[in-house]
């Protein structure tokens, strides 16, 4: 069969290698959406010969991108501080890229991602300056609870004197694709070139293809393949010798070297507390105080110029009018439709997160760029669901709740810090004044702002609190399967 | 109607080695607080813009001391004034360097500072024509406007407003504030004169080229197979760079509306490097002077003040930009939109990554190019903004409110106009 062939952003054409998804974790191919509970295990190493025998034990099991798992599932991750810890030499971790290296909390960094006030990492569960470090992550899918009990005792049984959890294991859910905002989430994913398209057991007459909004060379998830530059995203390597190098595939830029990145990835994980309660006052005031003008914006159309979609997912660009229900495509831009942000503001969290065709003059050139920055999200909420109203006065400051926010890139600084940073973060994007993200921002104390584009002139929204809170994160490698297999031969 | 002037230029001069400990001192003073220190308090010149002091300490012969400086009038004006405003600072940044009078012999010191200065071979601006007051006193009528907007919709008087009435509100506000009295009017951002000097350049050189074309075309063929022949050998950079460096440059960013990026890079050697980059620097500025002068250099929309000169008895190629925004986004529109003009300049710059035929491959190579500009950066040892909390887009939007608040305009005009507030 013929290599699929595709147009670069750069408009020069580009041959695909084929995808060694039978190399990659599956966390790469899906988000587990069949598997509604999870269970983030993290650890330190506690006996390097131990962790390193387990890991030889476990490599096989840990799921791939290429086979649906039948029973549970299981994400491996490590910290740069982790690879230390199983005995990488010092030539191997130099070679991962600096974000890693120096780990997610850096005043730099800290700067970039709004890691501020409440959110300093001073105040973080996990992840932070004051609490363990990190070397382990492990993600446990499961069907129910009783499997992922099961699960749970036989992973920690297998793991007992080779790692030792440093903090209890976070609790992810599934409720429906909905945050817990009320708002779909999950829709708007990039999609990688050359992905083999299967169907599973439903087949359309022909698969969907990926929309122009949607693909992304591989490489931009997958290290070893072409990213959006054309050329193959450079992961870690490792010196050539022995057996278990030799099963990885050379890295052509470091040569006598071995890729020790090829189908892995970089994984960014952040828990996000949501105060769902503050956001639903902010929407009533908010409403309230649009009356002023005569024609008012319910609460929901409130919240859903900050998302820039409705509660069921559809976009305001295409449904301007209210929310139709249903599941939301993700086929629109704003260029054509939408360049002044009337429907769905400038500042809105999606166009912020993704301004497709609408971030320059030109809508082309605007997508090629948008593309650059694309990140790969795994996440899936944690805590209950506040009712609404709440049944109890109280009962949402009881509770903790908010996103276990992960994704996927092969250059954190290139994708999720410039998501972050540029596009969520800054106060100037876009031509805006003084105002950042209104759903996830970083919001001063006072309150920051929020502009919605109306007729016959703007709403300019004041006093928006920060919903969203940083509680713990780090940044984390996830290895091929022929990497794990490496890591774990490592000192034989 | 005037023009109004503006220059983008550095002062470059060498340093001897034991001037060095106490330049370090005093750049750091003015480091700490660029607009109010004691030495060189920007701040307090309403005229500058953007200016920096770069201590580029690993050059021969000797170490440069590089002041930069973008300001409303001309290069010697604007030094009379720092001279005038603050000659004891500018005598601890110039001291140790040689034939330095001092500012007490203010002709003197006036002289050497002209003769020290280096005018860029290819430059942009921003905000055609907006001098710094004008850039703060638009910032402020916008911020009238939005308090007044805000002020009538809570007092109900939004409700059923139509455009154009809308638009005559805003029109008596303004017309009833003394205070912004400047703004019932609005200057060209660049006259017509000016336009059209930069046009009859522009189209002169194209002339001379089309003329001079029987005579070029040969030694051009003989420029190419020489060039191609080096873009095969030239030495590449490998590799990421340094940590420590990229920790250093990261520790002075996104502080900011705007950040500062500034590199000092040996120009390859030979006669043939230095003849192109002239020639690339020559042609980008003719096309910037017709081209850019509408906030946007090539499609980047984000730069206030660059540019490239040549210093060190042309042995180092100096850039200096004043961009809105994180150094991710800014190499971002590097690589995406401008790769080729910048691939035709660095290219003549050692370690650059791989080209062909001088503007292809080189900065659209993305991650090569990052770590190639990181690596080549200089730290910022000082760096001054005018207007923190101002992007080029921003100040773009300020004046189209103003050129539109009197102008005549239709529906469709008015509605585009309320828009901007
Ligand atoms: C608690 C925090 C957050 C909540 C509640 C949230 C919620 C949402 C929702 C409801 C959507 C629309 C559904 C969709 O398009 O898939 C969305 C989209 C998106 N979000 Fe978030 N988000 C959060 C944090 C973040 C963060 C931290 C980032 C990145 C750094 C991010 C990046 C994105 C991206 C890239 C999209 C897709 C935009 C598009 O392609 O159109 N989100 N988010």
């Amino acid at each position: 069969m013929a290599r699929p062939t595709l147009n670069g952003p750069g408009g020069r054409s580009t041959s695909v290698p084929p995808l060694d998804t039978a190399d990659m974790q599956g966390l790469v191919s899906r988000a587990y959406g069949h598997l509604p509970l999870a269970r983030y295990l993290l650890c330190e190493v506690a006996d390097a010969a131990a962790a390193r025998g387990w890991l030889g034990s476990v490599a096989p099991g840990v799921s791939t991108a290429a086979r649906r798992d039948e029973g549970c599932g299981l994400v491996v991750a490590f910290t740069y501080a982790g690879l230390a810890a199983l005995g990488l030499d010092h030539d191997a971790l130099a070679t991962f890229p600096r974000p890693l290296q120096e780990g997610m909390v850096t005043p730099h960094r800290s700067r970039i991602l709004g890691d501020d006030g409440p959110s300093d990492p001073a105040l973080w569960r996990w992840g932070g300056p004051g609490t363990p470090v990190i070397h382990v992550l492990l993600v446990i899918y499961a069907p129910d609870e009783a499997e992922v009990e099961r699960e749970l005792g036989d992973r920690r049984a297998a793991f007992a004197g080779a790692l030792a959890e440093i903090a209890p294991p976070i609790e992810g859910i599934l409720q429906g694709g909905v945050e817990h905002f009320g708002f779909a989430d999950g829709l708007s994913q990039p999609v990688l070139k050359g992905w083999p398209r299967r169907t599973a057991s439903v087949r359309p007459a022909a698969p969907p293809p990926p929309m122009k909004w949607e693909e992304v060379n591989p490489g931009e998830v997958v290290l070893g393949y072409p990213d959006n530059y054309d050329k193959p995203a450079q992961g870690p390597t490792v010196g050539g010798k022995g057996t278990a190098a030799a099963a990885l595939p050379p890295a052509p830029w470091a040569p006598g070297r071995r890729h020790l990145g090829q189908n892995g990835t970089f994984l960014v994980f952040r828990q996000l507390a949501q105060d769902v309660g503050a956001f639903r006052r902010h929407l009533d005031e908010a409403s309230a105080t649009t009356a002023a003008r005569g024609t008012p914006l319910s609460p929901q159309e409130v919240g859903a110029k900050m998302v820039g979609r409705w509660p069921s997912g559809a976009s305001l660009v295409m449904f301007p009018g209210g929310d139709p229900g249903g599941a939301g495509t993700n086929d629109f831009g704003y260029h054509e439709q939408d360049q002044t942000g009337f429907r769905c503001p400038l500042g809105a969290h999606v166009r912020r997160s993704n301004p497709r065709d609408s971030s320059a003059e030109s809508p082309a050139k605007s997508l090629i760029s948008s593309k650059n920055h694309r990140v790969l999200r795994r996440g899936r909420p944690y805590g209950l669901p506040l009712v609404d109203p709440p049944t109890q006065p109280g009962e949402e400051e009881s509770a903790e709740r908010g996103l276990l926010f992960l994704c996927l890139n092969s250059d954190f600084e290139r994708q999720f810090e410039f998501v972050q940073h540029t596009w969520l973060d800054n106060g100037f994007f876009a031509g805006l004044c003084n105002e950042v993200d209104p759903l996830v921002g970083p919001q001063p104390e006072s309150g920051g702002g929020f502009t919605v584009p109306d007729t016959p002139v703007r709403r300019r929204l004041t006093g928006v609190p920060r919903f969203v809170t940083t509680v713990g994160g780090a940044y984390f490698f996830l290895p091929g399967i022929r990497a794990l297999e490496y890591l774990a031969a490592l000192g034989a | 109607m005037l023009t109004v002037r503006q220059a983008v230029f550095t002062v470059v001069a060498p340093i001897p080695h034991s001037g060095l400990a106490a330049l370090r001192e005093a750049v750091a003073t003015i480091r700490h607080d660029p607009a109010g220190n004691e030495l060189l308090p920007f701040g307090r010149f309403d005229i500058v813009h953007f200016a920096s002091l770069i201590l580029a300490e690993d050059l021969e012969p000797s170490p440069l001391l590089i002041l930069e400086l973008n300001a409303d009038g001309t290069a010697p004006s604007c030094l009379a004034a720092l001279l005038a405003g603050a000659g004891p600072g500018l005598d601890a940044l110039f001291a140790s360097s040689e034939g330095y009078p001092g500012h007490a012999d203010l002709p003197a010191a006036k002289a050497w500072l002209e003769q020290h200065i280096v005018r860029p071979g290819a430059y942009h601006i921003g905000a055609t024509g907006r001098t710094h007051d004008r850039i703060r006193d638009e910032t402020r009528l916008h911020e009238a406007i939005q308090a007044f907007l805000d002020a009538e919709e809570k007092a109900g008087r939004l409700v059923g407003v139509t455009p154009a009435t809308l638009r005559a509100g805003v029109q008596d506000f303004v017309r009833g504030d003394p205070s912004l009295a400047w703004a019932r009017t609005s200057p060209p951002r660049q006259t017509s004169v000016a336009r059209a000097m930069h046009w009859a350049r522009f189209v002169g050189a194209i002339v001379a080229v089309l003329v001079l074309l029987p005579i070029l075309l040969p030694v051009l063929f003989v420029a190419v197979v020489l060039l191609r022949l080096k873009e095969r050998t030239d030495k590449v950079q490998v590799g990421q760079p340094d940590d420590a460096h990229v920790r250093r440059l990261q520790d002075e960013e996104d502080f900011a509306a705007q950040n500062h990026l500034s590199s000092v890079i040996p120009i390859k050697p030979g006669v043939l490097r230095m003849v192109v980059l002239r020639g690339v620097l020559l042609a980008i500025n003719l096309v910037a002077r017709v081209l850019a002068v509408n906030g946007r250099l090539g499609d980047i929309p984000s730069i206030h003040f660059a540019h490239w000169s040549m210093i060190n008895d042309n042995r180092h190629l100096l850039f200096v930009s004043n961009f809105d925004g994180s150094w991710e986004s800014y190499l971002g529109d590097f690589i995406d939109k401008a790769s080729y003009g910048l691939t035709a300049v660095w290219s003549n710059t050692v370690d650059f990554p791989r080209t062909r035929f001088l503007a292809f491959d080189g900065a659209a190579d993305g991650p090569r190019f990052r770590a190639w500009a990181r690596a080549k950066q200089c730290s910022t040892n000082a760096w001054y903004t005018a207007y923190p909390a101002a992007t080029m887009a921003t100040i773009d939007n300020n004046t189209s409110i103003r050129e539109g608040l009197f102008a005549t305009l239709d529906g469709e005009g008015t509605a585009a106009w309320l828009a901007r507030l």
